[in-house]
């Protein structure tokens, strides 16, 4: 399991961009370390004023390191090169897939 | 050798390629056609009236070529949970799976969710299938937009009674059925129950006439206790037999004790409830407690909706 070092929280929050595939697994990461974060589709980024000029990637890193062009946002003071390092472990993590499976689906009667 | 979970998920991505998404809801075409329009009224309605509220109680906002490019985008997303689910031989065939997809770069519907009466905006759609021994492993049975958990959502600032207007029966309904479900829900593991029900207005079919009201059931190991607010006549009983009544302020003072310790939450519920009904109905003034903490729920969630504030308060 992909633990995430709270040591490496920066002072002010920061902007990371990832596909949007990646989302559970990304926030129940977070989650775990007990890290607060926001995340959105990228374009709203544009909303607030604070993060007008915050260029937009066109893609972002998905399942086994692929890209995938449904880029989500996330601002939290995790450093976004080390969570960016992180992501290929978290895409194949064998826990946090299992973690997925479980959190997005359901057997119903 | 190809696993049997890679076979699955060749053989429904090559479907997809060969035949387009649209074949799969050719299959239902309720499927979507019963997520897209629907009114507040149609909405709540299905709150209350579906055994499944939640996933239910939802609607695309979205539609034509749009929702079918979303639904194809969201769809593909799922490929590899569904071939692993379907390749799991513990799941046996006829078995309905409910898989939500990755999140959207658009809000894609509306709905209310149950557990807490309040409305949410959803980035996710979710698929139930049926586990099948056809062609492709599964049939289609439904889409909509997943307000649930596990799905992307953000809330609209609504609650499920804001929706409504006044003489609006199955919003009382679908309100005491928030409160039933968070109270036995965060109560699960007292041996304490909580039964709240909404009687409306009728007349039966013997000629009586049924005044509208609300009941109040409590069961622990020691019997069940009642509590009925009856809002035509302005009175309320408890106990078994009706030994009490009085007027509805006093019908919030008079929940017992007990019952304010156990479910604390939603004896405020019942309080912002009966406040809000005399202020449709009658005209009275809310009280503070309703004004107070009711409105600070709806803003909390409004501040939430606009991302990229509040995260310093966070910290």
């Amino acid at each position: 399991m992909v633990i995430l070092d709270k040591a490496k929280l920066l002072e002010y929050e920061t902007v990371f961009f990832y596909a949007s595939e990646m989302d559970t697994r990304l926030c129940y990461v977070m989650d775990q370390a007990g890290i607060p974060h926001i995340e959105m589709p990228a374009h709203r980024l544009h909303d607030n004023v604070k993060y007008a000029d915050v260029p937009i990637p066109q893609t972002a890193i998905s399942y086994h390191g692929e890209m995938s062009d449904t880029v989500w946002a996330m601002i939290s003071k995790v450093d976004p090169e080390y969570l960016a390092e992180k992501m290929k472990e978290i895409a194949c993590d064998e826990d946090l897939q299992k973690i997925e499976i479980d959190m997005k689906t359901e057997v119903l009667d | 050798m190809i696993s049997r979970e890679d076979q699955i998920y060749n053989r429904i991505n090559t479907y997809i390629n060969n035949y387009g998404i649209k074949t799969f809801i050719k299959m239902t075409p309720h499927a979507i056609d019963k997520h897209l329009g629907l009114s507040d009224d149609q909405l709540i309605n299905r709150l209350f009236k579906d055994s499944n509220p939640t996933n239910d109680a939802s609607v695309f906002d979205i539609e034509g070529n749009r929702l079918n490019r979303y639904i194809k985008e969201s769809f593909v997303s799922i490929i590899p949970l569904l071939a692993k689910r379907l390749s799991d031989d513990k799941i046996a065939y006829g078995k309905k799976i409910k898989i939500a997809g990755k999140p959207l770069d658009i809000p894609i519907g509306h709905g209310f969710r149950s557990s807490d009466g309040k409305e949410y905006q959803s980035y996710s759609m979710a698929f139930i299938v049926r586990k099948e021994a056809n062609d492709i492993g599964f049939e289609f049975v439904s889409i909509f937009p997943d307000i649930t958990v596990s799905g992307k959502i953000e809330p609209t600032g609504r609650t499920a009674y804001d929706a409504y207007t006044k003489e609006k029966s199955p919003l009382f309904e679908a309100y005491l059925r928030c409160i039933n479900e968070d109270a036995n829900k965060e109560n699960k593991n007292m041996r304490e129950l909580l039964i709240a029900s909404y009687y409306p207005a009728m007349i039966s079919d013997e000629g009586d006439v049924w005044s509208e009201k609300i009941k109040l059931q409590m069961q622990n190991d020691r019997g069940m206790t009642e509590l009925n607010i009856n809002m035509y006549e302005g009175s309320i009983s408890y106990g078994k037999k009706s030994f009490k009544t009085a007027k509805y302020d006093q019908a919030v003072r008079s929940i017992p004790e007990h019952y304010k310790a156990v479910f604390p939450d939603q004896c405020r519920h019942v309080n912002n409830f009966i406040n809000m009904y005399r202020h449709i109905r009658e005209g009275i003034e809310l009280s503070r407690s309703f004004d107070i903490r009711t409105q600070y729920e709806i803003e909390d969630a409004k501040e939430t909706a606009h991302y990229g504030f509040g995260l310093d308060k966070m910290f």
